[in-house]
């Protein structure tokens, strides 16, 4: 066993700028292709929402433009100002909107999904309102992003009714005979807009209305975080946005002598019914992190421990695929192949890798695996959780990394109870674990979702989990479509 | 002569702290030189300034000074021109007798019209002792608020404990039978017959036995088909590649764990977890221990009350979910602290999750270390059940593993920058830190 530190990865913003942290390298160094044809200069959103919500959402939309104070506190690294945005600004994306492009749900309408008793019923019927009002604008108006403008009543009415069983007698065996079915609004949401031409994004009143900030600020239950700041609020809307509008905001420092490198992520889901069948989704990047999603085939649970793993000619085939999509976006085939997983391999799974490898002569591969069961932790004996890039090796293959955890440039550990490592096994790979580390490291800065940059997953794992989320809403025939940014 | 001498002090310091020293040959009340701040990682310089004003000093002890603290009173025009200036001012006193510095930031400290009324720096011998260790508290002098300068982590030795508690002793030998029955019912409730007198180290998969107690011997030969009794090294399953033999040692491990604990500790199934038990008038459980250095105690298992009132809303008891782990050859129970809560000592409560959820939004790193170190105490030391009880024959530890890092935390320097609510948190009693052998 040994230890290590790993520095905090840079990135790289516009006029090949560099700095860890993203809202600091977009202040200084503007969005990485700003300065390119293809950056979205100006994104017009259609609003779908209440009079209150839109009308809610336009004033904050607009305050931001103006740029939003820094939160009161005493660490200005961690809670720095969103400094507004316009054509001449260092965030030189405008965000527009217009009425003729925005979509008012009346309060009737609203008034009779409250009158719902059933959870799944009542999630159901919004999404199929929210369609319908994107789905007419989307053709009138064709806006780059559809915002959710769900209302506070909406939300509430979702969390708090409650659970049809009696949960107090004996859950266990019922579950077992039927198999009880949780809708999540959000992902919902994302797979049936997948027939929309553009991307959606869901606005929670507490994001734009402080006075809204109740103990709702979450469509997922139990999953209620600590209320951001304005100002980090602002950043993260106005970076999801500028992605969803096909912008890059930044992108893994990459040396030129390095092998060009496609990263994959491959985890599982259930299907909805919780049916036996696992499948299996994929997330193709390149260092810009620009995302193709791919939906592989069926998965089986292995004999030993239950694992999923793919059949080898569903390895074969599903890395095959990856390649046809990674040469269609860059008209050539990577070097190298980075593919993390959120199981074990087993070996007729790495054959079916390998085979689909030869056949296109990709000679450098890394199949690394990610347990999220592991719970090796560390401690310093001190008021502070170890930093994060502290990096444990429990032998050759097994890994301990810390990617949430004290963070100096933060001058703080900026999280709850004591940070949970991330655990990896090298499975078959031709780095060092040390730079497979550092890799996976900066992956994790790579989600546009935040822009605070200590998040626990790479974004590998982070997408394929995500993504397996919203594809168990779709069938196996329906439309899919390709970029990230229809599913985050 | 002697202000050259209190100058190579400051520049000797300052170079260990891997900044950059620029001596300015100033004037009487001029500045003596300059630090820029620069990472000793990258050797990246910032253009982080930071003006240093230097008297020197061959007086072993100065007219106010105590064990503690002294005076220096500065002189008004010199004042007025420090703190007029557009860059951060240090003034350091250094003693070159005893080669000891001690420095305050004049701007911050005169930012109070008395002292500025005053003149005089009272300096604490503790807190502003000039050396590397006052590097960080530089950083956040020199870099501006809001520049986004950024440094790699401060180089500085530190000691980071793991939760992987290191199994020191296992049996030589495992036993392996046939149950003499085929009826896996049957067998079970004969195993654990004898077993509750012997101990239920052992498992059963379908008619196979596996156990650390001898098969051959009475009362386990009865229950065996004697012919297929035998006896193995025990490495055949502790250090056996195939998963199915790592299943079964695992269980076979937790077996034996859940032999060891039993008198202190009951374990829950659906949880899977260990934790205290309650006393028999549900009283308050104290667990007294040593801390390595100090002996010490906790409460383990102890009442809550409603608000406001002397009824018992639910009690707590310390708990931890306990994982053997292999690690190339050596195998390790890897501690998870957390805790279990029941209604009356036994039942669980149906709001654990609401008061688990509590807890951990004011424990942090020191308490969770705190609790790490007090499970790892238990398992190390023997039983303390009311009733003596033999140590477990099977299954012994010895310590965490520990492990030294190249790069380390300021703590101090850090709590000073954090807003207010956040130190309440972290200075609150729960996160004090365990005591540890001195290291120093």
């Amino acid at each position: 066993m040994k230890i290590d530190f790993l520095q905090e990865p840079e990135l790289e913003f516009g006029d090949s700028g560099r700095h860890i942290d993203i809202r600091f390298g977009m202040m200084q160094h503007k969005p990485l292709d700003y300065d390119s044809n293809d950056a979205p200069k100006k994104i017009q959103l259609g609003l779908v929402g209440t009079a209150e919500t839109i009308e809610g959402l336009e004033a904050w939309l607009e305050k931001c433009r103006q740029g939003i104070e820094p939160k009161q506190s005493k660490q200005p690294y961690l809670f720095p100002e969103f400094p507004g945005f316009g054509e001449d600004d260092n965030l030189p994306m405008t965000i527009s909107f217009d009425t003729r492009r925005n979509g008012t749900i009346s309060s009737k309408e609203i008034e009779k999904l409250l009158k719902c008793d059933d959870r799944n019923t009542l999630i159901q019927k919004t999404v199929e309102l929210f369609i319908e009002e994107f789905r007419y604008i989307d053709e009138k108006t064709s806006p780059d992003v559809l915002i959710c403008a769900l209302p506070e009543s909406l939300l509430e009415r979702m969390l708090d009714i409650p659970e049809p069983e009696d949960s107090q007698e004996a859950p266990i065996l019922k579950r077992k005979h039927e198999p009880k079915i949780e809708l999540d609004f959000h992902d919902l949401l994302k797979a049936k807009a997948m027939t929309l031409k553009n991307p959606t994004q869901v606005v929670l009143p507490a994001t734009y209305n402080a006075a809204k900030r109740t103990k709702k600020n979450s469509v997922r239950k139990q999953k209620n975080q600590p209320i951001q700041d304005e100002a980090t609020r602002a950043w993260n809307l106005y970076t999801a946005l500028y992605y969803k509008a096909l912008g890059t905001p930044w992108r893994l420092v990459r040396d030129p002598r390095e092998l060009t490198t496609c990263y994959i992520g491959v985890s599982f889901y259930r299907t909805l019914d919780r049916s036996k069948l696992l499948t299996s989704t994929a997330q193709i990047f390149n260092e810009r992190g620009e995302g193709v999603i791919l939906r592989g085939g069926q998965a089986e649970l292995s004999k030993d421990d239950k694992q999923p793993y793919l059949p080898a000619s569903d390895a074969a085939e599903l890395l095959s695929n990856a390649f046809a999509l990674y040469r269609r976006e860059h008209r050539t085939l990577p070097a190298r192949v980075v593919l993390h997983k959120t199981s074990r391999f087993i070996p007729e799974e790495l054959e079916g890798f390998q085979d689909a490898l030869d056949k296109h002569g990709v000679d450098v591969a890394e199949f690394i695996s990610f347990d999220r069961t592991g719970g090796t932790r560390l401690f310093r004996s001190g008021k502070y959780p170890p930093l994060r890039g502290t990096f444990m090796s429990l032998d050759e293959s097994t890994h301990i990394l810390y990617t949430r955890g004290s963070i100096d440039f933060f001058s703080t550990y900026p999280g709850m109870y004591v940070p949970r490592p991330l655990k990896f096994r090298c499975e078959s790979v031709e780095g060092t674990p040390k730079a497979l580390a550092q890799e996976i490291l900066a992956l994790t800065k790579m989600n546009w979702n935040n822009t605070q940059f200590d998040r626990s997953d790479p974004i590998t794992i982070r997408a394929a989990r995500q993504v397996g989320q919203i594809l168990k809403y779709i069938d196996k025939n329906d439309q899919l479509e390709f970029h990230y940014r229809f599913y985050m | 002569m002697i202000g050259q001498q209190g100058i190579n002090l400051i520049e000797e310091i300052v170079l260990g702290m891997g900044f950059l020293w620029y001596p300015t040959g100033g004037v009487e009340a001029g500045i003596d030189g300059l630090i820029e701040i620069r990472d000793a990682e990258t050797s990246e310089v910032t253009n982080c300034i930071i003006q240093v004003q230097s008297k020197a000093t061959q007086q072993e002890r100065l007219p106010t000074e105590t064990d503690s603290s002294f005076e220096y009173k500065c002189k008004d025009r010199d004042l007025t021109y420090w703190l007029q200036g557009n860059a951060p001012v240090i003034l350091i006193i250094a003693r070159t007798q005893s080669r000891e510095a001690y420095w305050v930031s004049l701007k911050d400290y005169f930012s109070d019209p008395k002292r500025r009324q005053s003149q005089k720096v009272v300096f604490d011998k503790q807190r502003d002792r000039f050396d590397t260790n006052a590097r960080t508290a530089l950083i956040q002098l020199a870099v501006p608020k809001t520049s986004g300068v950024y440094l790699a982590p401060r180089p500085k030795q530190e000691k980071l404990y793991s939760n992987l508690l290191r199994v020191s002793q296992l049996p030589q030998h495992v036993y392996t039978a046939h149950t003499a029955t085929e009826d896996e019912s049957k067998a079970y409730s004969a195993l654990q017959k004898i077993g509750r007198e012997l101990g239920q180290e052992w498992v059963l998969k379908e008619n196979f036995v596996l156990s650390f107690h001898d098969l051959r011997q009475s009362p386990w030969s009865s229950i065996c088909d004697r012919g297929t009794v035998e006896q193995h090294d025990i490495t055949e399953w502790s250090l056996s590649n195939r998963l199915e033999r790592q299943q079964e040692f695992v269980w076979l491990l937790n077996r034996t764990l859940l032999e060891k604990v039993k008198e202190d500790l009951f374990f829950d199934r659906k949880k899977e977890l260990y934790y205290f038990k309650p006393t028999t008038d549900l009283s308050i459980r104290t667990y007294h221990y040593r801390s390595l250095e100090k002996k010490t105690h906790r409460d383990v298992f102890q009442p809550y009350y409603k608000k406001n009132s002397e009824n018992i809303a639910y009690y707590r008891h310390s708990a931890f979910k306990g994982q053997f782990i292999r690690v190339e050859t050596n195998w390790f129970l890897e501690i998870t602290p957390t805790y279990f809560f029941t209604r009356d000592g036994y039942m669980r409560d149906r709001f654990e999750q609401e008061h688990l959820s509590g807890i951990k939004k004011l424990e942090k790193n020191s308490a969770v270390l705190g609790q790490l170190v007090m499970w790892a105490e238990f398992l190390i030391t023997p039983a303390q059940g009311e009733f003596f009880v033999s140590n477990s024959p099977f299954l012994q530890f010895d310590q965490l593993e520990e492990f030294e890092m190249e790069v380390g935390i300021d703590d101090k320097a850090w709590l000073r920058s954090e807003d207010d609510e956040v130190i309440a948190v972290l200075e609150d009693i729960l996160n004090d830190l365990p005591l540890f052998q001195a290291d120093s």
